[in-house]
């Protein structure tokens, strides 16, 4: 995302400001960058209707449990992309919760605006609504700290890349997309619509594509292998543990969702595999962007 | 030639080897990989052609406070493709006399697998014959 001078040129500045005491107004900067990254990545999911009645009707278990595995995976990011000079597990817990913050107020007053949340309703109605968006607005709100920033953060995050954390960017990214589009009928409408042959199909491509967006087409920073790494090398070790985890990730917001209730085992796969289209997309996106 | 690409890669940009553990992490999903693709693949060639086979059965029966009568009912597919907007209808009768009909329509019953929902009646159930039966689908 940057290029590699003024990256150099941007830590340097840093080496001389005392990363505990941030100025006032990079705090604030950062705030706003953040309710625009909430708005920027949540707002497809405000204005989609499956997400409200979710917000009802979702077993209130499986609401809370993702709300809790939210919170690990908002330390993570922002442990691995730390905005602010971030880069201790305690500050990173400090801003994935000030993340999670901003996903919920900017839920609450965007819902309120389109009349979704109303004095009269329930408690539960009104919490369960905003605590659905909140997952995907918090995440935005992260990304949105670093990524709409100045770009130093990109340059920070490379070399400390290992195995685990490549896994659970990839992780992140599947999940977003995922939490976009599992609400939605149309994952469980393609899947039925599809034969195997279909599913076959859609499987060898995810995965072509996936390894293609990573190694083949080779994006900036999207590269830690050199290119005389036999290309299997990086399918088995990457690609395929990639995509591995983006069928657990669909299948995970499937459930939490309730689109699997009831299903027999194979049109489970079959939407499994549907959703893990744009969940590989997404994986390999995050590790090109993040 | 793996010696010859071991030692570029290290020099560059690459700060790792490949650890065990990556190889035995990507060799795990190898097979999961593998796994999936003929289980699909297996579905593939024995039916790809197939077509829903619905089967209605009440599962609950039970009086309401306001007189209404719920008859929960449980829809089965045991066929290999899914239907879409599946009409279950009910029917009360006494005789050749029909006394009620009501009907719902479940949005999809997937492929080998059953969904949920209830029809109301405004007189007993229990007093008369009910008929439920599924009155056709669409492919989706």
């Amino acid at each position: 995302m940057q290029v590699d001078g003024t990256a150099a040129a941007t830590s340097g500045d840093e080496a001389t400001r005392s990363p505990d005491e941030p100025a006032p107004d990079t705090f604030l900067v950062g705030m706003g960058r953040g309710v625009a990254g909430a708005l920027l990545f949540a707002l497809p999911m405000q204005m989609t209707m499956e997400m409200w009645e979710l917000g009802i009707t979702m077993e209130r278990w499986r609401l809370a449990l993702l709300m809790v595995i939210a919170i690990p995976l908002l330390v993570g990011i922002s442990h691995r992309i730390g905005f602010e000079d971030t880069f201790s597990w305690k500050d990173g817990a400090r801003d994935a919760m000030i993340a999670y913050g901003i996903g919920i107020l900017t839920s609450a007053v965007t819902l309120t605006l389109f009349k979704l949340l109303m004095t009269g309703m329930p408690a539960e109605e009104i919490s369960g609504k905003i605590a659905i968006q909140a997952i995907p607005a918090s995440i935005g709100a992260l990304l949105g700290r670093s990524q709409l920033g100045s770009g130093k953060d990109d340059a920070e995050d490379d070399p400390q890349a290992g195995y685990g954390s490549e896994l659970f960017m990839m992780a992140v990214g599947a999940l977003f997309l995922n939490l976009n589009m599992a609400p939605t009928e149309e994952m469980i409408l393609i899947s039925y619509k599809m034969t195997p042959w279909h599913a076959l199909a859609t499987i060898l491509l995810s995965i072509t594509l996936m390894h293609a967006f990573v190694y083949a087409v080779s994006f900036k920073g999207g590269h830690e292998l050199s290119s005389d790494t036999p290309w299997w090398h990086a399918l088995i070790r990457f690609t395929l543990p990639g995509y591995a985890i983006a069928l657990v990730i669909s299948l995970y917001s499937l459930w939490s969702f309730e689109r699997l209730d009831g299903v027999s085992f194979t049109p489970a796969i079959t939407a499994m595999i549907v959703l893990a289209f744009p969940g590989a997309i997404g994986a390999a996106a995050a590790r090109l962007i993040l | 030639m793996p010696e010859a690409t071991k030692d570029i890669a290290s020099s560059r940009r690459v700060k790792r080897g490949a650890h065990w553990i990556e190889w035995m992490v990507g060799g795990l999903c190898t097979l999961l990989v593998a796994a999936l693709i003929l289980w699909i693949a297996y579905h593939a060639v024995i039916n790809s052609d197939g077509v829903p086979e619905l089967d209605v059965k009440v599962t609950h029966q039970q009086a309401n406070a306001g007189g209404s009568y719920t008859v929960s009912i449980l829809v089965s597919n045991k066929g290999t493709r899914t239907a879409a907007a599946v009409p279950v209808t009910g029917t009360l009768k006494a005789g050749d006399k029909v006394i009620e009909t009501q009907e719902i329509t479940f949005d999809y019953v997937p492929a080998q697998s059953t969904a949920t929902g209830t029809l109301l009646f405004k007189a007993d159930p229990a007093t008369y014959q009910l008929n439920i039966q599924a009155s056709g689908y669409v492919d989706p």
